[in-house]
């Protein structure tokens, strides 16, 4: 017998709202997801099979329609907009490809341009977007101390250095990652 | 339709909060008996969320015969002030809205 929030529908469901609800302040969001959870296993017996968890879901209505909600009910605050695909992938390049250019100036520019678009974005919540700031310019932090790791036995080559930017660059990566399936999903295609 | 729906749903829960105790579940269930409050049941926990943080409800868990415990919403005193008040402009707004829609009624 395993409790009704165990069920892969019903995990499915919540992180989809919760993915919904990401502009809300992370108390409200908090809950939000409480209150569905209480519901769903006030509702649903441990056990239940997929067309019984699939029509409490069906009543409950869409996460999308439940995150609208919230959100409506909070002033000040605006749902997330899908942006351009190419603003998007503007963005992430210019977030990805700044990390190596650090050395010579151009990429600090460049990472600092991808940080303002980021910021201005409207396709992010808050949380994803500061994510995304740091990991854009984490660069100017992690190369260094990556060079001077790599360096500590007094050998600092042109491998060394070129091993710097690549790990420094592997933080923009993962951001750039989690922001272009952020900005995906908000697609109505995606719906 | 939405946003008057949304306008006077909070006095709906309200209201019937006022002979007692309910649980979130069956404030839903009263809820969509009525077809024109009847939205999403989920799209509702928001609003009663709002009502506890307004001060207008609060909430207690009781242990229940079946399942895990509920949680029960219930009317504070600044709850019933504010259904007292919703109530009396009610009747006066209503006939108001029905004067201008119905054709005739306007003089």
């Amino acid at each position: 017998m395993s409790n009704a929030l165990t069920h892969p529908l019903v995990r499915a469901y919540l992180s989809s709202v919760e993915a919904e609800a990401a502009v809300l302040s992370d108390d409200r969001r908090r809950d939000l997801l409480a209150d569905l959870r209480e519901h769903i296993e006030s509702v649903l017996p441990p056990g239940s099979g997929d067309a019984a968890v699939q029509e409490e879901l069906d009543r409950l209505g869409t996460p999308r329609e439940i995150a609208a909600a919230a959100i409506a009910d909070e002033p000040g605050v605006r749902p997330l907009q899908p942006e351009s695909r190419v603003r998007t992938a503007v963005t992430l390049a210019m977030m990805v490809l700044s990390a190596p250019f650090w050395v010579v100036g151009v990429g600090v520019v460049v990472a600092v341009l991808a940080a303002v678009r980021i910021w201005r974005s409207t396709a992010w919540a808050g949380q994803d977007k500061r994510l995304g700031i740091i990991c854009t310019l984490s660069p100017l932090v992690v190369t260094p101390a990556v060079a001077a790791l790599l360096g500590a036995g007094g050998r600092l080559g042109a491998y060394e250095i070129y091993g710097a930017f690549l790990i420094a660059a592997v933080a923009p990566l993962a951001g750039a990652v989690r922001l272009g399936r952020g900005a995906a999903r908000l697609r109505p295609q995606a719906a | 339709m939405s946003q008057l729906r949304k306008g006077v749903l909070e006095y709906c829960v309200l209201a019937l909060l006022r002979d007692g105790p309910r649980y979130g579940v069956e404030l839903l269930d009263v809820l969509a008996g009525s077809p024109v409050m009847a939205t999403s049941q989920g799209t509702l926990y928001p609003l009663l969320s709002r009502l506890r943080r307004s001060g207008l409800a609060d909430t207690f868990l009781m242990e229940s015969a079946s399942g895990p415990s509920r949680r029960y919403y219930q009317l504070t005193d600044q709850g019933r002030q504010a259904l007292e008040e919703f109530a009396g402009h009610w009747p006066g707004f209503r006939d108001a809205v029905d004067r201008f829609l119905v054709p005739g009624a306007e003089s």
